[in-house]
């Protein structure tokens, strides 16, 4: 499924509604988010890397339940499917799929990060 | 980590306690908050583990754990809650992957109470939580009832599983009313199920008299005995001030009018106020009868126990004098039913040692009088 840029960021306005208007909150979600996301792309990667589908699987969906609750649905899907993929062992479609996810972490590092410099 | 952050709808929750556990700390920092909000008090866990460690000095009544952790899972964490020692119920809610079918069932096969779908909606999740919290208010009113009607139990030492009979005579009989045209709309599943949890509470007065009365041997004296009918006024007061204050609690109410009434008799000559017929609240004339049968199969210690058929046949002699001649012929339907109750709630049933079979219990029944040898 090709991901646009309009489901790649953060919807902040779902985002700070479920902090409940913590705007405060809402800051300290988006910068452990953003600290967390290399780390699991890391992760992923060395999975793949490895052949290894079961972390693959266990840490795709991690980090689709992390970006489901950050309002990230673009991310989400992205995991989604890597997920499915690896549950399934289709191990042939990763590779576009664990691109699609690539370009999906960075987009959001990259709108958070822009986010902060017009802060 | 504990809050005390001001509630929205803190008047319902009451700073109820709730454990979260989940590996994800965004997770985690997004639930506590909403619950904090909502009026929870709230704790954290990142793994099974870790949350049953808490538990240990948390006490949490409401437990949300994530399915997928490291160290141990929300499924086995469910099945240790489940297996603990523990005086109060926890209930647990699972949080699960839409796809996630197989966790569900795992989850609720090893204990938990409610499933909730990630990421979790908050209106939801509110509703689950009001779900929790009924239940446990409704485990929280019933330990309540029993305990008070145990307190009351304690004094007085020969009534052993009087209190289990009672409820279960009680129910017995307003199951058989349900089915009469008469009580069509009064006795419903839930007045047997109010009687069956009230019925306990008959005695809770009896905490007010003196041991001097209450456990004296042998027949009363006309002044204690005019002490002993304190207890059903003190049980009205102390059930009183409780309807007053929850109006919306039915229980209370029925209770209050089985503490206050169930001395009553269907003539008039009964106590605290002599009321007569159907001016007697229908739950206190069934507990009349079951007391009274219960009292005369039992040993006290001012008096032996009957037979069944002894005291059934003082019941028939009752009719339309101490009892409702409509509960007296319910009564006559479900013998055999009160008959088995005291059998399996007493390994000292008067079926197994009998001391009034056959003419010596007619001759029982005739010598007998309720008020100075029956019950109290």
């Amino acid at each position: 499924m090709p991901l646009t840029n309009e489901t790649s960021s953060i919807d902040e306005v779902k985002l700070l509604d479920r902090c409940m208007g913590n705007s405060a909150l809402l800051g300290k979600l988006i910068q452990a988010f953003s600290n967390s996301l290399p780390t699991e792309k890391n992760i992923l990667q060395k999975a793949i890397d490895d052949n290894d589908m079961n972390s693959v699987a266990r840490t795709a969906h991690k980090l689709k339940g992390t970006a489901s609750n950050m309002c990230a649905l673009g991310l989400a899907e992205a995991s989604h499917l890597v997920e499915q993929s690896a549950r399934s062992n289709q191990v042939e479609l990763i590779p576009q799929q664990w691109l699609n996810l690539r370009l999906q972490i960075d987009t959001v590092i990259e709108c958070i990060l822009s986010k902060d410099s017009e802060r | 980590m504990t809050t005390g952050i001001p509630s929205l709808s803190g008047a319902k929750t009451c700073g109820l306690k709730v454990l979260i556990v989940d590996d994800d700390p965004i997770a985690l920092e997004i639930l506590a908050n909403f619950l904090r909000v909502s009026g929870y008090s709230v704790e954290l866990a990142s793994n099974g583990k870790e949350a049953l460690e808490k538990m240990r000095f948390y006490s949490p009544r409401i437990v949300i754990s994530d399915v997928d952790m490291p160290e141990m899972n929300g499924v086995e964490l469910c099945r240790a809650i489940r297996n603990r020692q523990s005086i109060q119920y926890t209930y647990l809610i699972l949080l699960t992957s839409h796809s996630d079918t197989d966790s569900v069932l795992l989850g609720l096969d090893a204990g938990a109470d409610d499933y909730l779908s990630k990421p979790f909606r908050q209106e939801e999740l509110r509703l689950r939580l009001e779900g929790g919290r009924r239940l446990l208010t409704l485990e929280g009113r019933d330990m309540m009832i029993f305990s008070l009607a145990k307190l009351a139990e304690s004094r007085d030492q020969d009534t052993g599983t009087h209190l289990e009979r009672i409820r279960e005579y009680s129910k017995v009989l307003a199951t058989e009313l349900m089915t009469w045209p008469k009580f069509e709309n009064e006795v419903d599943a839930q007045f047997v199920e109010l009687i069956y949890m009230t019925s306990p509470l008959h005695d809770v007065g009896k905490v007010g008299i003196p041991d001097s009365v209450l456990l004296k041997p042998g027949k009363l004296t006309p002044e204690e005995f005019e002490v002993m009918k304190r207890h059903t006024l003190i049980g009205g007061e102390t059930l009183s001030a409780s309807a007053q204050a929850h109006p919306e609690a039915s229980f209370l109410k029925m209770a209050l009018d089985i503490a206050l009434k169930h001395h009553e008799k269907w003539d008039g000559s009964g106590y605290p106020f002599q009321l007569k017929g159907e001016d007697i609240p229908l739950s206190a004339r069934i507990v009349a009868i079951a007391d009274v049968y219960d009292a005369l199969t039992t040993k006290r210690v001012y008096k032996e126990a009957f037979s069944h058929e002894t005291a059934a046949e003082i019941i028939y002699k009752s009719r339309g004098t101490h009892f409702d001649p409509d509960l007296v012929d319910a009564f006559s339907k479900v013998e055999n039913e009160m008959r088995r109750i005291r059998y399996e709630l007493d390994e000292e049933s008067p079926e197994n040692k009998p001391i009034g079979i056959g003419p010596i219990a007619n001759s029982n029944a005739n010598a007998y009088s309720l008020s100075s040898a029956g019950t109290r």
